[in-house]
């Protein structure tokens, strides 16, 4: 009995003891004492934290830029304690470049399925100033939302300097359409690069002049294509005639009319593509005189029909045609459809393995991407999916058919539980193998209020190339601990052509996130080479070509896209990390329509420029 | 592969033993941890009314439960439902009117699963229930402390790792999952699909020879067979084991015929063996098998969001009965089934469990008005 009243006593007093400490605790939290909530919570690592703490640990700038340099340049970073060691190494600089522009779905409550898939976003020289610009599709008022101030598009011109400039009205795109993806191709041969727009509803050809503006010639070129729910878009030269074609996904066919609205337990959600039939998806054949003709039912890509959504234009089987790769949203499986040569499609996905993920499940497919993750000389593709579910990387076997390696290569890792967008195979830090990122954010704004495993807005996430097996770096590398967002489309270019690949993501309802490389600035020694392609008898802009870059051991492929992430546009200019290489033996180059050529023995760490048929025709600026 | 499973429950309904020799001191500590949530209430309540800018609508309501919800252990996410009522509400009389919001349905169902709990927390089924309520309003990691604390005390319990396992997975969190699953593994292999989802998060992990190790045995029967074949063929084509990935698909297939993406499993192990014919006719079946699977899976996204909530908290009624009556409380176990049949009328299974009831007691007419209501529902679900 004695034992068991002390037993009591020694219960009772420590559960006194635990309550009060837990009330003392709350009352310490609300009143922000010391040790408290609020004091730890300025302990997150910040983008503060990312910028140079002493003039005396930051390397010496080696920004080259061949235009104008602001002013007052902002100083690259050191390298916070968490990337110290982690070859990649970003830091978000979207601040100091000056982009104002912030995405707007339009949206009023009634929660219309075009507002959950936001947009893409392109980046491109439109002035050919040898620095890349911007541009971001934009929202529109959708029916019952009156906003005070009509949103556009943005084309944000690149001053160098990691400082850019809002030219959309004076270049003439301020496009007020309701914005779902872009991109940019030189469809006249005209040495400029114009941009197509994908839309909710007519689309947009916006033909560049050369002199800094653009004319919207989208109903003379023949390029509307109705009225339908845009999605990826892509130029591609289909029959090797050198005129840039026009593949165009649709998404789903919505209109206010046929509007579903649902509920997930309880709460309003956005419906799905399985509330809704589909277009098949649209080839306009570019007649070689500023117009198109919608070559569908002919091509055979009419044939078939599901919600697409990203895409990319691939030579998959390297027969020198190119071919095309249409990511689907959860319903039929994804579309590969292989090119003849003579621009004549026939849609082979399931066969070649790509249609589905390797369960036989299909894939809510958001953003679609190519390029050699094993450097076996053959272009993998990488697709983004909805959760819960892992994106799947499709490795090239290389006789026509792919298979799903995303478990053994750990592609996915920390994808599962976000919805995932926007992607890029990029080597970040040049050594030679290519590198993935991957934009997430859910569709549904209130997620979280049904569904514990999620958020809507999130972090993104990069995964290191060891190997040929990735490696999640996402929290060393400098972008784990920055805000999150509702990420959408996303693109990689060298923004202030310092030899290493940036990031610019399209957040929707928010500003974008701009992602400044730092592995230069930090001291990273690897080389790279860069590659702008000019094609003579082929398209202009070298679309479709192929490049194989030997530098000693390493031999890496690549080609020129017009279209591919999440209804985006990226790198014409090809970027090929080179590791300790400092030379490249063999540049060689297979043109769109048969011909080909190589250079040889060229130093590293530059741009260079080759024309068809004429060789190198300039250098960009040395590292 | 989930497509397959069908809802787990409990197999074995088991108690816990010793409970009898363990009531006085568990209630001293139950007395002493109340004495802790009223201070911790009171804090909370304090902290709240003074949150400097806070707009009264930002308040927590009454509607929101009482305001001496226990924080979140630290590290853990804040759960995103609000904890079922405590105490617990009555259960509402069949006559009562039928909720027509999500939101108060679910509501019902938490109050129901947590009077459960309360007064069996030793109960294998009372704690599954709530959690399986959870689940369903999204709130894994309410779900997961549904569990935590009832393993504590039963670590014999297969069923709540397997659970957890559960959760941890859907939060991609495969390395947790796997462990969970070897605790249910290693307690009880014949859980259904078990050995097949410990063996899928294995593969997640590229443990792929753990994978094998786990999916190889035949550890007895249970449901979802099929399941864990086609996982076994998984590993097997990992393995470049071609011969073996065929047979285990065929097997997968054998049990299920309609198991759609073991076609597409044996369609790539015919092809890797260069049996380029075979894969095509797999292939050709796995394409048929899908396009009614889109259609399915079309259908499903148009049921309505509130009439299937309302099956669900019938379901759980129903089930709730059955564990009062098995503790000998027929009166609260009739109460519930009644109150599952008004809830969701087409449910027979309520109506089943009343009829059985009422004829051990020997109310004939009762019994007999419960059968005629039955059929009715029977054959109207006929036509």
């Amino acid at each position: 009995m004695k034992g068991q009243s002390a037993d009591r006593r020694v219960w009772v007093l420590a559960g006194t003891a635990f309550a009060v400490a837990v009330a003392a605790g709350l009352l310490a939290s609300h009143y922000g004492l010391p040790g408290a909530r609020t004091r730890a919570h300025t302990a997150d690592p910040t983008p503060d934290d990312l910028r140079p703490a002493a003039a005396a640990t930051t390397p010496t700038a080696t920004t080259t830029t061949p235009t104008t340099t602001p002013a007052t340049p902002p100083a690259p970073a050191a390298a916070s304690p968490e990337q110290a060691g982690c070859p990649i190494r970003f830091r978000e600089v979207t601040e100091e470049t000056g982009i104002a522009f912030a995405h707007t779905d339009g949206s009023s409550g009634r929660r219309y399925i075009v507002e959950s898939v936001s947009t893409g976003l392109a980046s491109f020289d439109y002035d050919n100033d040898g620095l890349i610009d911007l541009y971001f599709p934009n929202g529109a008022p959708l029916r019952g939302a009156t906003p005070q101030e009509p949103p556009h598009h943005a084309l944000y011109k690149n001053l160098g300097g990691w400082r850019f400039k809002d030219v959309s009205l004076e270049a003439g795109v301020a496009c007020t359409a309701y914005g779902l993806g872009a991109t940019a191709g030189d469809y006249d041969n005209d040495g400029h690069a114009d941009l197509y727009l994908s839309t909710f509803g007519p689309k947009v050809l916006y033909r560049n002049n050369g002199d800094g503006t653009f004319t919207d010639v989208s109903r003379a070129a023949g390029v509307t294509d109705g009225d339908k729910t845009g999605a990826g878009v892509c130029f591609l030269d289909a029959d090797g005639d050198g005129n840039l074609d026009l593949y165009v996904a649709n998404y789903v066919r919505f209109s206010y009319e046929n509007h579903v609205s649902r509920t997930l337990r309880g709460v309003p959600w956005y419906s799905g593509p399985r509330d809704y039939d589909f277009w098949p998806d649209v080839l306009f054949h570019n007649n070689g005189d500023g117009t198109f003709t919608d070559v569908s039912k002919e091509s055979g890509v009419a044939a078939v029909a599901g919600p697409g959504m990203g895409m990319v234009c691939l030579d998959y089987d390297a027969d020198g045609h190119t071919d095309v790769f249409v990511g689907n949203d959860a319903v039929g499986g994804n579309f590969l459809f292989h090119n003849d040569g003579t621009g004549k499609f026939k849609e082979v996905g399931l066969a070649a393995g790509i249609a589905f993920n390797m369960y036989g499940a299909e894939m809510s497919s958001m953003g679609a991407e190519c390029g050699d993750y094993d450097n076996d000389g053959w272009l993998d593709v990488f697709v983004t999916d909805y959760q819960p579910d892992l994106p799947v990387l499709y490795r090239n076997l290389g006789r026509g058919s792919f298979e799903d390696v995303t478990l053994r290569t750990n592609a996915g890792d920390g994808a599962w539980q976000y919805v995932t967008w926007g992607t890029g195979l990029v080597d970040f830090d040049n050594d030679g193998l290519r590198d993935l990122f991957i934009a997430c954010g859910h569709i549904q704004d209130n997620v979280e209020l049904v569904d514990s495993s999620t958020a809507y807005k999130c972090r993104n996430i990069v995964l290191r190339n060891v190997g040929g097996k990735f490696v999640n770096v996402s929290d060393r590398c400098g972008v784990g601990s920055l805000p999150r967002h509702a990420a959408r489309g996303a693109v990689f270019d060298d923004l202030d052509n310092d030899g290493d690949v940036d990031v610019v993501i399209l957040n929707s309802r928010e500003r974008p996130t701009v992602l400044r490389n730092m592995d230069r600035e930090l001291g990273g020694k690897n080389h790279y080479l860069q590659v702008r392609l000019q094609g003579v008898k082929s398209n202009r802009d070298g679309v479709g070509a192929h490049v194989k870059v030997v530098a000693g051991d390493l031999v890496l492929v690549d080609e020129v896209h017009g279209g591919r992430s999440y209804q985006s546009h990226f790198g014409s200019r090809l970027h090929f990390g080179l590791g300790n290489r400092s030379r490249v033996d063999r540049i060689e180059i297979r043109w769109i329509g048969g011909g080909s050529e190589a250079v040889e023995n060229v130093a590293a760490d530059q741009l260079l420029t080759i024309a068809e048929g004429r060789g190198v025709v300039s250098t960009g600026p040395k590292r | 592969m989930t497509k397959d499973r069908r809802q787990y429950r409990p197999p074995h309904r088991r108690e816990a033993k010793g409970r009898a020799a363990a009531r006085p001191r568990r209630r001293l500590v139950a007395f002493a941890l109340l004495l802790g949530a009223a201070v911790i209430g009171l804090a909370i309540g304090g902290t709240f009314r003074g949150v400097p800018g806070a707009r009264p609508d930002q308040r927590p309501s009454a509607a929101e439960g009482p305001p001496g919800r226990a924080p979140p252990p630290p590290g853990e996410k804040p759960s995103a439902v609000p904890p079922a009522p405590v105490p617990p509400a009555p259960v509402p009389s069949a006559l009562a009117p039928v909720p027509d919001t999500y939101d108060a349905l679910k509501q019902e169902g938490l109050a129901a699963g947590a009077r459960l709990l309360e007064r069996y927390p030793d109960a294998l089924d009372a704690v599954d229930l709530l959690g399986r309520v959870y689940t369903e309003a999204g709130d894994l990691v309410a779900a997961a402390r549904c569990w935590k604390p009832f393993l504590e005390r039963h670590p014999e319990y297969a069923e709540g790792y397997y659970r957890l396992g559960q959760y941890a997975r859907r939060e991609g969190n495969d390395e947790e999952a796997v462990r969970c699953f070897r605790k249910a593994f290693t307690l009880e292999p014949t859980l259904p699909d078990l050995q097949a989802l410990l063996g899928r998060c294995l593969m997640n992990l590229d443990r792929v020879e753990e994978a094998l190790a786990v999916l190889e045995p035949d550890v007895g029967p249970s449901r979802g067979g099929a399941v864990r074949y086609a996982q076994l063929g998984q590993a097997y084509l990992r393995t470049q084991q071609h011969e073996k990935a065929k047979q285990a698909f065929q097997t997968a297939v054998e049990i299920t015929p309609s198991y759609t993406g073991a076609y597409y499993g044996l369609s790539k192990a015919c092809t890797n063996l260069g049996q380029e014919e075979e894969a095509k006719k797999h292939l050709e079946s796995f394409h048929k098998l899908k396009a009614q699977d889109t259609e399915a899976a079309r259908e499903k996204v148009k049921q309505d969001d509130v009439a299937r909530v309302r099956r669900l908290l019938s379901v759980w009624y129903t089930d709730a009965g059955k564990l009062y009556l098995a503790k000998d409380d027929p009166a609260l176990a009739e109460a519930h089934w009644l109150r599952a049949a008004a809830v969701c009328p087409d449910n027979t299974e309520p109506l089943r469990a009343l009829a059985d009831l009422y004829q051990r007691q020997g109310k004939a007419r009762r019994a007999a008005e419960v059968i005629a209501e039955l059929r009715n529902v029977i054959a109207r679900q006929g036509k």
